[in-house]
């Protein structure tokens, strides 16, 4: 069965391209517009989901506060976050290293890139 | 065109200062004459090192205050709106490229699950099957063409609305800017200057256009930065954008050959079911080929997020600047104040200083992007943008 996988970004180019690049390696993906949408989408998911993809600076809540949110659900306690991001000043990283996330991209990525980064994060 | 909007603005308020100055050195030589005091004694309007306090007269520093603030938010108000249409360009051009990419995949699913049954051997002969795959496959062709039509045509509307942004529509507010400076009368500033025989209001408001000249130079640094990179990014689009219309050309002649191919195979129906089936496996592969451009067309994307992002930080630095300058007015306004605290310069200054710095950092970063061309580059292991924790 597919893995399923939330990205959260305010860019629709930049969901575009993360669908894009997800579906064609076989992942099932659902798209968020900000943390908030996000955090809708995973209580209506009938499913877990496997993986996260979210971006940093975003309206409403932000990938911070969205890990944060994340984290304080028991379901989602051990679920690889990735941050995706124009962000790359160190503080930053520490500040989303300990919100939970696993891994941090700063875009622009490599699609084959991402899918290496994905398989190392998400176990099969 | 924003090089010139900012020459202008800067023109303008040196404009002033030089003007200030000349008549303020004129003023002290005049005082010099008559007084026979020394330089930098007691009385004389040397604010800059005796006093922590510039005075002013209000109405002209507000005056000059909004000009500056009014140029600022047209400016603000165009980037403003270049940034909606980016963004709703960027939609839609992301919605048109997911189509095309969706409609491949679906079409190639389909082609392939049809191609597969018949290629098992169990289905060999079947008229009905390859009936399926004919019309799968000329779906897939039409459905494929319409996509990459609509991605062009996408594509070709945002690449028009980044020129426009980057001609007409920088001109027009020039004009604008132009107009808005007629209005404030700087005849009648100068005139009030002239009239109050530049006392210690007079150099007061030297100082302050002085200031004014130095930030106003920051500011038009910074435009002069960021049209170069909307210019280097819109060139990099511009690029990607041929490249991957090339790709959607040349995708659709392959779609074109296949449905040829296709009826050349269809013809022979009678002949060898096995030919068939090959020919059609041969155009699961060249229409499979389209998908391979989805690196570039992800790019592309990613580069039209960046200059949307540039557009975004470029808009919020003005508005910072513009707000900083609107507490300028707000204490200019409140009860007829006379003084202006250097402090209030200091910490305008020092503020806007951070944003130009942040906005350097965005723009290096960008331009650095850009230059070691990160997108594209065969990374070792998970790169260097990538860190686990």
């Amino acid at each position: 069965m597919a893995k399923r996988v939330l990205a959260v970004d305010d860019s629709a180019t930049v969901r575009a391209s993360v669908r894009m690049v997800l579906e064609q390696a076989g992942y099932e993906v659902e798209l968020a517009a900000d943390g908030e949408d996000a955090l809708k989408k995973i209580d209506m998911a009938a499913e877990r989901f496997h993986l996260l993809i979210t971006d940093l600076n975003m309206p409403r809540l932000d990938g911070i506060g969205l890990i944060r949110a994340v984290r304080s659900n028991p379901a989602y306690r051990f679920t690889p976050i990735l941050m995706l991001t124009t962000e790359s000043q160190a503080e930053k990283k520490e500040e989303g290293k300990r919100a939970g996330a696993t891994g941090w991209i700063v875009k622009p990525f490599q699609p084959e890139q991402l899918i290496a980064v994905i398989r190392k994060v998400v176990k099969i | 065109m924003l090089v010139a909007i900012a020459c202008f603005c800067l023109g303008f308020v040196a404009g002033i200062g030089f003007v200030l100055l000349y008549r303020r050195k004129k003023h002290e030589m005049g005082k010099e004459d008559t007084s026979g005091e020394e330089p930098g004694a007691p009385g004389r309007p040397d604010v800059a090192t005796e006093e922590d306090v510039i005075k002013v007269n209000p109405a002209e520093a507000r005056e000059f205050f909004t000009t500056f603030r009014d140029a600022l938010s047209l400016v603000e108000s165009v980037i403003g709106e270049a940034h909606r249409e980016a963004g709703e360009a960027g939609e839609r051009w992301a919605a048109a490229v997911g189509e095309m990419v969706e409609r491949a995949n679906a079409g190639l699913r389909r082609l392939q699950k049809t191609i597969g049954e018949l290629a098992s051997g169990q289905e060999t002969g079947s008229a009905g099957l390859v009936d399926e795959a004919r019309r799968t496959a000329r779906a897939l062709v039409d459905s494929s063409r319409s996509a990459v039509a609509e991605f062009i045509a996408s594509g070709d509307s945002y690449l028009e609305m980044m020129q426009g942004i980057q001609a007409d529509r920088f001109r027009s507010i020039a004009e604008r800017i132009r107009g808005i400076l007629r209005q404030t009368n700087l005849v009648a500033i100068n005139a009030e200057i002239e009239a109050a025989h530049l006392g210690e209001m007079g150099c007061g408001l030297g100082v302050i256009a002085g200031e004014v000249m130095k930030l106003s130079g920051m500011i038009g640094d910074s435009v002069k930065a960021i049209d170069e990179t909307a210019g280097m990014v819109e060139e990099k689009l511009r690029q990607f954008a041929s490249e991957i219309s090339a790709k959607a050309e040349n995708a659709a002649h392959l779609c074109e050959d296949s449905d040829r191919l296709l009826g050349e195979y269809l013809a022979q129906l009678e002949v060898r079911t096995g030919d068939i089936v090959a020919g059609l496996k041969g155009s699961g592969e060249e229409i499979d080929s389209i998908l391979e451009s989805l690196g570039k067309i992800v790019d592309a994307l990613q580069f039209q997020d960046i200059s949307y992002q540039k557009i975004r930080n470029a808009l919020s630095i003005l508005q910072d600047v513009r707000s900083e300058l609107d507490g300028v007015l707000d204490n200019l306004n409140k009860g007829g104040m006379k003084a202006v605290d250097r402090r209030l310069f200091e910490g305008f200054k020092r503020k806007y200083t951070m944003r130009a710095e942040r906005l350097h950092h965005e723009l290096t970063t960008g331009q650095k992007c850009l230059d070691e061309r990160r997108v594209g580059r065969v990374y070792e292991e998970l790169g260097e943008n990538v860190e686990l924790f």
